[in-house]
């Protein structure tokens, strides 16, 4: 039988059971661990021969468990996937670690060990200022992370490991990039659904394989031959968005070219620096390089020196600059920014995110919806966008 | 014994209050405002602030004074005049779904910046204009995004904010194996607003000053559980619509004297009702318990429809102490800032080990000792759309309350801060179908 590789094995994953490798080495006798959120360092679970798996929900099933136990006025994103872990589709994972992301993560974890006790549950107490105090307290919480990892396999997770790992992870992150380079070609040769799924693919997967997949499309697109642009090239914002959303706007006649987004740059545009020592590069990697508005960076007037007066445009600068830099490197000729109802991150930055961009030149549509697509509703709103920026 | 409820000329909306000393409330909380306004207008610094930022003690040993953003937020939605403030934000892009809070206080700003000035016609003449800034990461993300977005409208308002986010720890948490790294660390973020506050304010800090303030603020806490223990009484003294005005003293004012001789008036004047076993309203038929969930500020007469119907609202969950403040090994601590954080752990944090050990959160630990302690006929738990922290896990506390009580629950939705969102007939409704289940139950329990 032919082994299915590539694009091909991505979309095969997608429209299939994308847990059937987890699934095989469960029954190998690997211990498989469920994340969410892009604040769990993986290399301290691979490091120690474990199986992370990022838990994504699913936009198409109706949340009928979480009705049951759960209120609705949080983010429809972790409430699916909190809903079709009661559903049971989760089931193969020996355990879950939670970080302390936002408020809805942080409350659905105070209910998940009661309705699904598993027999590693853990939750990962990331800070949410990055300042001297934060450092300091991811710092024991990833010492704390480390204790109970050691006790939970019976294994000792080694500086050499941890740091054999850390390479592997980074390599997966400079083959993530390398697929976005291909995002900045006049008529890509990759859609954004393309990548999106292939996201979802990589972090399903061991990292090993993961890489191994990378190459595989990575060679594909090498050999796809370069084609016209179908429309205007537009920079997605938002959280989650392993949805349609991506796919709705590129049916719309956009390609999509980049992101800020969770299930996107956040997961794999900055490395762990494999000079410094493994915890502290961590600790700077999932704290202070997180891209996230959950994570509050240093005010301006916070340095060393304090200023007499505030600058605003500084601040502005140090959170939101990377998206400028992502909508001027992939020549995005406007971004849509789909912010889930009831996410108080991303929803308390819309102002400030929307106006930078403007400032910048970059047309910004604002969509706030669930993340279940009103796609009709949504369709009427994207069109008439791209129109304008056409 | 049943007595008569003075009608007071009330704010529609507005609770009936029975006890005398928290009816004086809301003309000490007036005194601190305009000390407030006092200090600015002859150049003293003002501080806004939210509560559990670890810096009321600090502000009151510098002599800053404070301004309490949340609190204003919930007066604003009393006096039904935060609306305009409400759309404001939500006019400039703040969608409807995040904290109240913070649309009224972002809003404030918006229109701040676009009068030039503050309306004397807002609630409580408006806000001072601030000279700094103090947010935290406690709590919940609002916290800090709010007073983040401020800038947006006060550019020069040097903004401080601290790492406070573990000082409440979350399901599973051992209290003891945190507590030593917390401590530490938050000790280190109120230095740091320390060293933040004399840059910028020019103030003194003086700790031996700093630790008679903290002490005086135990003093405060410890006074204020003295009378909600005493609120365990059969027939209760005191509803919880009385506590509700009394908590910005206990919680944001509790570092000045007058919070503790509140509290001490109080204590008296609850005592006395216990002792000639005064009832609350029309008599004390049920009682209730407010569970965890913040208020419809907009129209806390949501406690007098209760007791309408004989059912009294005798203890809350979220308005109130908690337990004991100090503890018997506070004298060792002599660095005020480690005492100050210790005790601040500790409080909000003393159901942890009770609820691990039954694998329920906190919160729902709180509810079942309090509606026990108080000898609950039911209990409400209060949902508020546009807060996540103390709404989330309503509908699976009562799975877990159900598996260690039969006390019947209700849970209702509004919002604290908003008063679009109060629906008066859905409240009237509700609680009357609530009081039938309790009744039944009731009889059922009493034979």
């Amino acid at each position: 039988m032919t082994k299915v590789t590539g694009l091909a094995r991505v979309q095969a994953m997608i429209s299939g059971d994308r847990y059937i490798r987890a699934k095989d080495l469960k029954a190998q006798g690997k211990l498989v661990l469920g994340y969410v959120c892009c604040f769990v360092p993986l290399e301290m679970l691979t490091a120690l021969d474990v199986v992370p798996i990022r838990m994504l929900g699913d936009s198409n099933e109706p949340q009928t468990e979480a009705d049951k136990h759960v209120e609705n006025i949080m983010c429809s994103f972790i409430r699916s996937v909190f809903d079709i872990d009661l559903k049971g589709r989760f089931s193969f994972l020996d355990g879950l670690v939670v970080p302390h992301s936002c408020d809805s993560v942080c409350m659905t974890w105070g209910l998940w060990p009661y309705y699904n006790k598993r027999p590693f549950q853990y939750f990962l107490n990331v800070p949410h200022l990055v300042n001297e105090a934060g450092e300091e307290l991811m710092a024991e919480a990833l010492r704390q992370f480390k204790v109970r990892l050691e006790q939970y396999t019976g294994k000792t997770l080694t500086d050499d490991a941890l740091r054999k790992e850390i390479t592997l992870h980074n390599k997966q992150r400079a083959l993530l990039r390398q697929l976005y380079e291909y995002r900045k070609e006049n008529g890509p040769r990759i859609t954004g659904s393309e990548v999106k799924n292939s996201l979802i693919a990589v972090m399903s997967l061991p990292v090993e394989e993961g890489n191994e997949l990378l190459h595989e499309i990575l060679a594909e697109l090498d050999a796809r031959p370069a084609r016209r642009a179908k429309g205007p090239r537009i920079l997605v914002y938002g959280p989650a968005m392993d949805n349609d959303f991506i796919e709705l706007v590129e049916e719309c006649g956009a390609e999509v070219v980049v992101d800020d987004a969770c299930l996107g740059t956040r997961f794999f545009m900055s490395d762990v620096n494999e000079k410094e020592e493994p915890y502290r590069a961590l600790n700077w990697r999932y704290l202070a390089k997180s891209k996230c508005p959950r994570t509050y960076k240093r005010p301006a007037e916070d340095k060393l020196e304090f200023k007499k007066t505030y600058d605003y445009d500084e601040d502005i600068e140090l959170r939101l600059g990377h998206i400028l830099d992502y909508a001027k490197g992939w020549q995005a000729d406007g971004a849509i920014m789909y912010v889930i109802r009831f996410c108080d991150s991303h929803g308390f930055d819309i102002p400030d995110v929307r106006d930078y961009l403007r400032k910048n030149d970059v047309p910004v549509l604002v969509l706030e919806g669930d993340y279940t697509l009103a796609k009709e509703q949504l369709k009427t709103r994207i069109q008439a966008f791209l129109e304008m920026l056409e | 014994m049943a007595v008569e409820v003075k009608k007071d000329k009330v704010r529609p909306g507005a609770a009936i209050k029975t006890t005398q000393v928290c009816r004086e409330a809301g003309q000490l909380m007036k005194n601190f405002s305009a000390e407030a306004a006092a200090n600015l207008a002859s150049g003293n610094p003002v501080a806004w602030v939210m509560v559990a930022s670890m810096a009321e003690e600090l502000l009151a040993a510098m002599d800053i004074s404070p301004v309490f953003t949340e609190n204003y937020a919930t007066t604003s939605a009393a006096f039904s005049g935060g609306v305009q403030m409400l759309e404001s934000s939500e006019e400039e892009g703040y969608p409807q779904g995040i904290c109240s809070y913070a649309r009224v206080g972002i809003g404030h700003a918006i229109l701040r910046e676009r009068n030039g000035c503050v309306d004397p016609n807002w609630p409580l003449g408006g806000m001072q204009d601030p000279t700094v800034v103090i947010g935290s990461s406690a709590t919940c993300e609002p916290r800090y995004k709010w007073y983040q977005q401020l800038r947006r409208y006060q550019k020069n308002v040097p903004y401080f904010c601290a790492e406070l986010s573990m000082l409440k720890l979350q399901n599973g948490v051992d209290p003891d194996e945190a507590e030593p790294i917390v401590v530490k660390t938050a000790s280190q973020e109120v230095r740091r607003a320390k060293d933040f506050l004399i840059k910028h304010t020019g103030q003194k800090f003086d700790e031996d000053r700093f630790m008679e303030t903290i002490l005086q603020m135990e003093r405060t806490k410890d006074a204020w559980w003295k009378c909600e223990e005493i609120r365990r009484a059969v027939p209760g003294p005191m509803p919880f619509e009385d506590m509700i005005g009394a908590f910005p003293i206990g919680f944001m004012y509790c570092c000045y004297p007058e919070s503790e001789d509140f509290f001490q008036k109080m204590y008296a004047e609850l005592l006395e009702r216990v002792e000639k076993k005064l009832e609350v309203g029309n008599g004390e038929k049920y009682r209730l318990l407010w569970g965890w969930g913040i208020p419809p500020y907009s129209y806390l007469k949501i406690f007098n429809i209760m007791e309408e119907y004989g059912a009294v609202p005798v203890m809350g969950t979220s308005n109130t102490c908690y337990c004991q403040y100090t503890y018997d090994d506070f004298d060792r601590f002599t660095d005020p800032f480690e005492r100050l954080v210790t005790g601040r752990f500790r409080n909000t944090n003393h159901a942890a080990r009770e609820a691990n050990k039954l694998n329920v959160t906190g919160d729902v630990m709180d509810v079942l000792n309090f509606s026990r302690d108080y000898k609950c006929d039911g209990i409400v738990l209060n949902g508020t759309p546009s807060c996540r922290a103390r709404t989330i896990g309503q509908m699976a506390a009562i799975e877990m309350l159900k598996e260690h009580s039969d006390v019947p629950i209700l849970i209702m939705e509004n919002d604290m801060a908003d008063p679009r969102a109060v629906n008066e007939a859905e409240i009237r409704s509700n609680i009357e179908s609530f009081i039938q289940v309790v009744d039944t139950a009731k009889r059922k329990r009493d034979g």
